[in-house]
């Protein structure tokens, strides 16, 4: 009897080694990614082309996947840093170069969307998805206040006080708030950013809340009449309620973000990951893809397969014109904690 | 019982009976709203489906896929293929530590009982501080400390992670089985010469295996509860079903989520009912 | 065995050591290598100097904690005395406070009532009580969410029923936050006083009566007294999660507010300052070994005196 309970034991115990131990297997892909941005159908499509299975975990903010590589989460081959981040881990030494140069389809990539300052070979990381962080507004409720300026959320007229959401992300809510003061968005300037601080502090009362998600059907149903959101999701949720929905680029400025798809240098399986690199840079994947993150493709040659209403939408496919209010964010090196001192005085007041 | 006259003893039915919905009406609504219709406008009752539930159950790949949903239109309700990825991993840390949690804890349990040292006290009080400590700050710590020794951060740091607070849950539970114990029987058996490991594997051992399981399965529960924690310490493919519901409803609030977090509910309930039902007090011996 | 003597009794008097190295042995090797040293890891960042992009430095600062109290440093630009912190610490700390003694408040009589059942009733009630806290924390919260939105069920009650016309704005309020947590928290506060108040002697009470005292005297001077233990420990097991309480302040807070749990998430993710993060981690520790100190000594007091008065 017992020497059965031992055997059941040894049974148990080595199932439980195996299923612990994540499945090394040569041929699987590890996506860390944003969430809710990347067409399944992709991964499905390429798993089905080549074989290798595609195992896709989220995070919501750049820090956060930053501190997660930081701290030691290897075995992730991709991740999606927004350019900035992608320069920050280029100088820690977290990413290699996926040499993209040599891969076939290169001559597609639009130049002009290779923003990184760490990537002046334009090798590096793959442009992956541009978009704008504007004002998201019901149309049927914002009436005749002008949406295509901050001061529409920083100095709000009566009827949108308290119905107002901004993004609970540093960068973003106090670069709205330097922009709309008619500095730069990557302003080191102490003298400036505390005067971004007394904008954010002065309009802080009219607004409902800081969120990064959950903002879109608020919207639909007028908890919030204006958000500062990002292009993408707005564009998402315009599609279920395009009578009720719109979208403005500020004509201050607003922050032209671009993510970057980037082999990590802890990469366990560079071989997959460079097919992967490949793979999205075919015309019809990355219109696939662009399509359903309704952003902008970066892909020259997939542009004719873009959904027309989206390249007919100035806001969407901004026109010369507009594409010079977009200002990219950039790192700030040290002077991050000026930007944390902003933050945190905005956020206890 | 004391001598309160009726007023007095009317309010405190009064306040125990709103305590009870208090505790229970958001679950029960929560529940309820899991099966309505509506894809628009989530609070608005616009009649029952259980629609919701099938989603959850084609996402897991336990039916298929093909049917058509209500909402299927709508791509703000979005069905993320990572909810079995999740469900399997928190499936995974669980049992692995709430089984590690129950062999230290118990162990630990047993020593405490049985041997006197000195520190003895603070040391079963200094088990209290792992339940106790706000889990921002143990899972912080646990991901300094996990970089610091540049330690992968995968499933198996998650795991360690519950096995710390969960083995102080089983060394209460334990330990209030053992304080409770009859030592007869253990002494019979040494007196007849058993070796104390197998009085411990034939005497001891049988007599705690209610509280045993009742233990392991209060691991479980709290382990499959747990979010702060393992949003911290997990890495590659350890997403857990908490830390998968929290971006999921940050993202948006979904009908979906409605028939997630029901189920979560009624499997929750079900181990601890589990857990209830082996310990409950037995008619044969002890 | 030899044949002569009576078989000894096995106590395996040679390996003394053998027993406890086994049982306590692996729980006190994981509680030292789990978790004391990372929180002595914390403790020990906490005086040192950040790196640009996270992580420490080996250099010896007091910057983390100038910064938390609010000390002038001129190297971090502040000029004057700076209590953003100390404010930030101070809502918590309210916050939490606030919610122990509503658990308090609601909790008491419903512990009282349960105490004074039948056996069998008492413990199913027990068991009812308890029962939420398995679904899972999450999940409870975002009950709440629903509940609470400006298109939520209260609001459509209230105004279903004629008493509002507009929807109030109750989501995204502190008073939400508290809320909140003390649905969490509830079933930690009764759990003590159901414990304290069964241990009632009701002759006691009984006594009090048959000198003349009214209800609220005999609750006042016999009654609360005697169930100060149960009353110390419930407050501090809601106090001390509510006050590290990460879900609450982000899911229901709205974000507008920092609150510790959400400042040490963003020293850490955000603004990648582990010292200053880890300045106010050990606080937190600190605060949790003090209230359980409190609940110690509590106890301590109970079963070395005679009853108070």
């Amino acid at each position: 009897m017992s020497r059965m309970k031992s055997l059941l034991a040894a049974a148990f115990g080595t199932a439980m080694v195996a299923l612990v131990t994540p499945a090394s297997a040569a041929d699987q892909l590890n996506l860390y990614n944003w969430t809710v941005y990347i067409n399944p159908e992709i991964l499905t499509d390429f798993t089905k082309e080549t074989g290798i299975a595609v195992n896709l975990d989220n995070y919501g903010t750049n820090e956060e996947m930053l501190a997660k590589i930081q701290a030691g989460a290897t075995g992730y081959d991709i991740v999606f840093p927004s350019v900035h981040m992608q320069d920050i881990m280029t100088t820690l030494n977290l990413l290699q170069p996926a040499g993209i140069k040599d891969m076939k389809g290169y001559e597609n990539i639009d130049q002009k969307y290779f923003l990184s300052k760490t990537d002046t070979d334009h090798n590096n990381c793959l442009p992956y998805n541009r978009g704008s962080s504007g004002l998201m507004y019901n149309k049927k409720l914002i009436g005749d206040t002008p949406v295509d300026t901050w001061k529409v959320v920083f100095d709000p007229p009566e009827n949108l006080k308290g119905k107002i959401a901004m993004l609970d992300d540093m960068r973003e809510l106090i670069g709205a708030a330097l922009m709309y003061n008619g500095h730069s968005i990557n302003s080191t300037d102490p003298k400036e950013l505390m005067e971004a601080r007394d904008t954010i502090i002065k309009a802080k009362p009219y607004w409902a809340a800081l969120l990064t998600d959950g903002i879109g059907d608020k919207v639909v149903n007028g908890d919030f009449v204006v958000a500062q959101w990002w292009s993408g999701t707005v564009i998402q949720t315009m599609d279920t309620k395009p009578d009720v929905i719109g979208y403005a680029i500020p004509k201050e400025g607003t922050n032209g973000f671009q993510e970057d798809m980037c082999i990590l240098a802890t990469a366990p399986d560079v071989d997959s990951a460079k097919k992967f690199f490949e793979y999205m840079m075919r015309p019809e994947v990355n219109a696939k893809n662009t399509n359903w993150l309704r952003g902008w493709s970066t892909n020259k040659a997939a542009l004719p397969l873009i959904d027309k209403a989206l390249t007919s939408n100035p806001s969407i496919y901004p026109d010369d014109e507009t594409f010079k209010r977009l200002q990219v964010l950039s790192d700030v090196g040290d002077k991050i904690k000026l930007y944390d001192k902003v933050w945190t005085s905005v956020k206890s007041q | 019982m004391t001598r309160w006259t009726k007023p007095g003893q009317r309010v405190l039915s009064a306040h125990a009976w709103l305590f009870f919905l208090f505790l229970y009406a958001p679950i029960m609504m929560l529940v309820i709203y899991s099966f309505n219709a509506n894809t628009v406008s989530m609070m608005t009752w616009s009649g029952f489906t259980f629609d919701w539930y099938l989603r959850v159950f084609a996402n897991l790949g336990l039916i298929s896929s093909d049917r058509a949903f209500v909402g299927s239109e709508n791509l703000q309700l979005y069905s993320d293929p990572a909810l079995g990825r999740s469900l399997k991993s928190t499936l995974i840390v669980g049992f692995t530590s709430a089984t590690l949690a129950t062999i230290i804890g118990t162990l630990t349990a047993i020593g405490l009982d049985r041997y006197n040292f000195w520190g003895r006290k603070a040391y079963q009080a200094f088990l209290l501080v792992p339940i106790v400590i706000p889990d921002i700050v143990l899972g912080l710590a646990l991901l300094v400390f996990l970089s610091a020794i540049s330690f992968p951060l995968g499933r198996i740091s998650v795991i360690l992670s519950h096995t710390i607070f969960l083995s102080s849950y089983v060394t209460i539970v334990i330990g209030s089985r053992l304080a409770g114990m009859d030592r007869s029987l253990e002494e019979a058996s040494a007196d007849l010469g058993a070796r104390p490991l197998t009085t411990f594997r034939r005497v001891l051992l049988p007599q705690l295996t209610p509280a045993l399981v009742g233990g392991f399965l209060l691991a479980l529960v709290i382990s499959f509860d747990d979010l702060v924690i393992a949003f911290f310490t997990s890495g590659v493919g350890s997403t857990t079903l908490p830390v998968f519901l929290f971006s999921a409803i940050k993202r948006n609030v979904s009908p979906e989520i409605n028939a997630i977090a029901s189920l979560m509910i009624f499997v929750s309930t079900a181990i601890v009912a589990l857990a209830l039902f082996v310990r409950r007090p037995k008619t044969t011996e002890n | 065995m030899t044949a002569a003597a009576p078989p000894a009794r096995n106590t395996g008097k040679p390996r003394k050591w053998v027993g406890p190295l086994i049982t306590l042995g692996p729980g006190m090797l994981m509680l030292l290598a789990l978790f004391l040293v990372p929180i002595a890891l914390v403790t020990i960042y906490s005086v040192l100097t950040g790196d640009t992009y996270g992580g420490v430095k080996w250099e010896l600062s007091p910057a983390a904690y100038k910064r938390l109290v609010g000390m002038p440093d001129l190297e971090e630009l502040r000029d004057t005395w700076e209590f953003v912190y100390l404010w930030i610490i101070i809502k918590s700390i309210g916050l939490a406070a606030v919610t122990a003694l509503l658990a308090l408040i609601v909790g008491y009589p419903a512990a009282y009532y349960i105490a004074r059942r039948g056996d069998k009733q008492k413990y199913f009630l027990l068991f009812l009580v308890t029962l939420p806290f398995f679904a899972n924390a999450l999940v409870r919260m975002y009950a709440w969410i629903l509940i609470l939105r400006k298109d939520g069920i209260l609001n459509n009650a209230l105004q279903g029923m004629g008493l509002i016309h507009e929807p109030l704005q109750m989501i995204y309020t502190p008073g939400a936050v508290a809320v909140a947590m003390l649905y969490q928290y509830l079933p930690f506060m009764v759990l003590p006083l159901f414990a304290s108040i069964e241990k009632l002697d009701g002759s006691l009470i009984e006594a009090s009566f048959d000198l003349g005292a009214r209800r609220f005297t005999t609750f006042r001077r016999v009654v609360l007294p005697m169930t100060m233990p149960g009353v110390v420990a419930g407050l501090v097991l809601v106090f001390v999660p509510a006050l590290g309480n990460f879900v609450a302040p982000t899911l229901i807070g709205g974000g507008k507010d920092l609150y510790l749990s959400t400042l040490l998430a963003q020293a850490f993710l955000t603004a990648r300052d582990w010292p200053f993060g880890s300045a106010v981690a050990t606080f937190l520790s600190v605060v949790v070994v003090l209230a359980l100190l409190a609940i110690a000594m509590s106890n301590g007091e109970r079963k070395a005196g005679a009853p108070q008065s």
